[in-house]
């Protein structure tokens, strides 16, 4: 999965919690502020986010991911930022080799 | 987040710290009863006092002798600032307060969570654990600076910094103490990415202050609470409750998740002496210090 399908992934899952949750917002892009005062998200918000994006990522690549662990807590700079900084550390965790199914 | 949770803003070790409530007027018992926090003079340097009104009845004709003996009493002790609980619901009785110079800061409520069952909490995701000795510089850091909740935050006459110290002691103060206090922290060991301080009583606890560092990731406040919850229920509690400000909907909404429930609507007021050194500026426009 390259970095646009990536993207799009989270892009398509974030926009689909606001549309479950009756949100509102700005388009979802890239550079999209997830969390924070600016951010598309609250906190809980955040959470759904994460478990919805993991269980898309089983069912259409067969992968399991953990996107909140002590890893995710360990990073220098919050891998949830934004739309590509959650992108990049999901990148990495596919490309990493996480554990299949 | 103050996420940023700021939960309770209550005293810990109130054992140790118990407030001595008399009379606001020594000659008139019937305006209601004061005390001098201890807790908060040792903290800010200056004296804090906290007013128990009676019932709008007594006080409605008489708001003349109210003002002048609550001048009085703070005048005597030389207390900067007096605070006040009143029922939400009470809005005639605040009104009242606030024509003798109380105003609004805050509005909270109480969450319980009971029965707490095993099930009530999945475990959390991350490092939910019992705080260490390496952890307390940076629960301190946290304390000082995560938190904007609380009525000492929410009162734009009263200085952030002093707000933000008190935050700080608090924990250095639970972080000390023995049996029934329980720190837990959220993050892996050098990772820490927020705090939560409760009293655990038997089979009640009651959260006390919470805070999830401002910058780390979003899902440290969740994951802590749920994390505290399963915690204290694997210990034994059936009854969590928790006192928090109505405007920290973050924090409501994580508790909601949780199953707690809402009650117990509390207007907090305060009171400034006219000529209190320390509180800052009235002017709206100005930034707080």
């Amino acid at each position: 999965m390259n970095d646009g399908a990536i993207v799009d992934l989270i892009v398509e899952t974030v926009e689909g919690y606001r549309v479950s949750t009756g949100g509102e917002g700005g388009p979802v892009a890239r550079e999209t502020a997830l969390f924070g005062p600016s951010g598309a998200l609250d906190s809980l918000g955040l959470v759904s986010v994460l478990v919805e994006l993991e269980q898309k990522v089983a069912d259409r690549l067969g992968r399991t991911v953990s996107l909140m662990d002590d890893r995710a807590m360990s990073q220098a700079s919050s891998p949830f930022r934004t739309v590509g900084s959650l992108a990049d550390y999901l990148g990495a965790q596919l490309s990493g080799g996480a554990s299949g199914r | 987040m103050t996420a940023r949770a700021g939960a309770g803003a209550r005293t810990p070790a109130r054992a140790h710290f118990e407030a001595e409530y008399s009379p606001l007027a020594s000659d008139d018992p019937s305006l209601g009863s004061a005390a001098v926090l201890p807790w908060d003079e040792e903290i800010f340097g200056f004296a804090v006092g906290d007013y128990r009104p009676a019932s709008r009845g007594e006080l409605a004709s008489r708001t003349g002798l109210l003002s002048e003996a609550l001048a009085n009493w703070s005048q005597a002790r030389t207390v900067e600032l007096v605070g006040c609980r009143v029922p939400a619901s009470d809005t005639a009785l605040t009104a009242l307060l606030e024509s003798v110079g109380f105003r609004m800061v805050e509005l909270q409520l109480r969450a319980t969570l009971a029965p707490l069952r095993s099930e009530a909490a999945a475990p959390p995701r991350i490092s939910v654990r019992t705080a260490d000795p390496s952890d307390r510089a940076r629960i301190l850091e946290i304390a000082s600076s995560a938190l904007r909740m609380g009525r000492y935050h929410a009162d734009p006459r009263f200085p952030r910094a002093a707000a933000d110290h008190r935050y700080r002691l608090w924990m250095q103060r639970a972080l000390a103490e023995g049996e029934g206090t329980w720190v837990a922290v959220a993050g892996p060991p050098g990772s820490v990415r927020g705090f939560l301080h409760a009293q655990i009583s038997g089979p009640a606890a009651d959260i006390r202050l919470a805070a999830v560092d401002a910058d780390a990731a979003g899902i440290a406040g969740p994951e802590l609470f749920r994390g505290a919850v399963h915690e204290l229920s694997r210990r034994g509690v059936r009854r969590v409750t928790a006192r928090m400000s109505a405007a920290n909907c973050s924090v409501l909404n994580i508790y909601a998740s949780l199953g707690f429930r809402f009650d117990e609507p509390e207007s907090v007021l305060h009171w400034h002496s006219p000529d209190a050194p320390h509180l800052v500026s009235p002017d709206p426009g100005s930034p707080r210090p």
